[in-house]
């Protein structure tokens, strides 16, 4: 089911365009019982399409998209992955350089995003480390 | 905190004016810092800050300044890759040489690791620019703060303690 959800309402989605137009025809009822007008009543079928979606990660997505880091996403979702192997007590089978690679690569791209908050990223000459390098191992 | 080719120099925060200046010594003490095996990479006082609050007491002058710095202390953490922390406090009378209170704080200890992220000459312009975000871009603050924290616990810095000020 996650697999065919996968290909038609978003990577993250769980529920396919198929659930998700049962649910929004077993809803609709409802909602107008309530009295929601249909603007409000749009809204909550359009909420429908990300409800399934990890919150950190989506959060962290449109972070890295409003501070033109887009590219950078596969690195939080392996961030992510390992927070979760973690957190759920599963193995870890990556050997530790790798681990230790990836955060500190996760680290540069937080201080990425941290100087770009601050306004400053992308100011020439400023930076004494390679922070706006493109490869987050530059050291 | 990093003065290399940085004079004293002026921050606004809030409207209240803070004063940066590197201490007498500052090369001397740069040198110890870089080249001496003992003191290398070690934290050191560098400078001193100077601003003036208006306040109905010394204690209210030192909670308002103290309150005031933090904002510095958390953005010169971020630029220097390691803690930057005020020693103390020192509350004086306007245009008195009278200190009338004092406070210590606290900071890490330890090695200080990595070099500072920017070029010290730039610190200025990273404060002006960073300063007023730090209450208007969404989540900057809070972020700053959970990054600072972390990096306490790097493993590319040697082992850091906690420990009073005197």
């Amino acid at each position: 089911m996650a697999s065919s959800a996968a290909t038609m309402s978003g990577k993250d989605s769980l529920l396919s365009d198929e659930q998700i137009a049962v649910l929004k025809n077993r809803i609709r009822p409802i909602l107008v019982q309530m009295g929601l007008p249909g603007p409000v009543r749009g809204q909550v079928y359009g909420h429908l399409k990300t409800l399934s979606r990890p919150a950190i990660l989506h959060s962290a997505r449109d972070l890295l998209a409003a501070h033109d880091f887009r590219q950078y996403a596969s690195e939080v979702e392996s961030f992510y992955d390992l927070r979760n192997d973690i957190v759920h007590g599963r193995p870890l089978e990556d050997p530790v350089n790798a681990l230790v690679r990836r955060m500190l690569r996760f680290r540069r791209l937080l201080q990425k995003l941290l100087f770009s908050m601050a306004g400053i990223y992308g100011t020439a000459n400023v930076f004494r480390a390679p922070i706006e390098s493109p490869n987050l191992s530059a050291i | 905190m990093d003065f290399f080719r940085l004079n004293a120099f002026q921050s606004t925060h809030r409207g209240r004016v803070v004063e940066f200046s590197p201490i007498a010594n500052y090369y001397d003490l740069w040198r110890r810092i870089h080249f001496d095996v003992t003191f290398r990479g070690s934290h050191i006082v560098t400078g001193n800050v100077q601003l003036y609050v208006e306040a109905a007491g010394a204690q209210e002058a030192l909670d308002s300044a103290q309150k005031l710095l933090f904002d510095y202390e958390c953005l010169l953490i971020l630029a220097h890759y390691h803690h930057v922390f005020f020693t103390e406090l020192s509350c004086f009378e306007q245009d008195s040489n009278q200190m009338i209170a004092a406070r210590g704080l606290g900071g890490r200890a330890g090695k200080a690791g990595s070099g500072c992220l920017l070029w010290a000459e730039f610190i200025p312009q990273f404060l002006a620019a960073a300063l007023p975000r730090l209450d208007t871009v969404a989540g900057f603050r809070s972020a700053l703060y959970w990054y600072n924290e972390v990096t306490a616990l790097s493993p590319s810095h040697v082992l850091q303690i906690e420990v009073p000020s005197l």
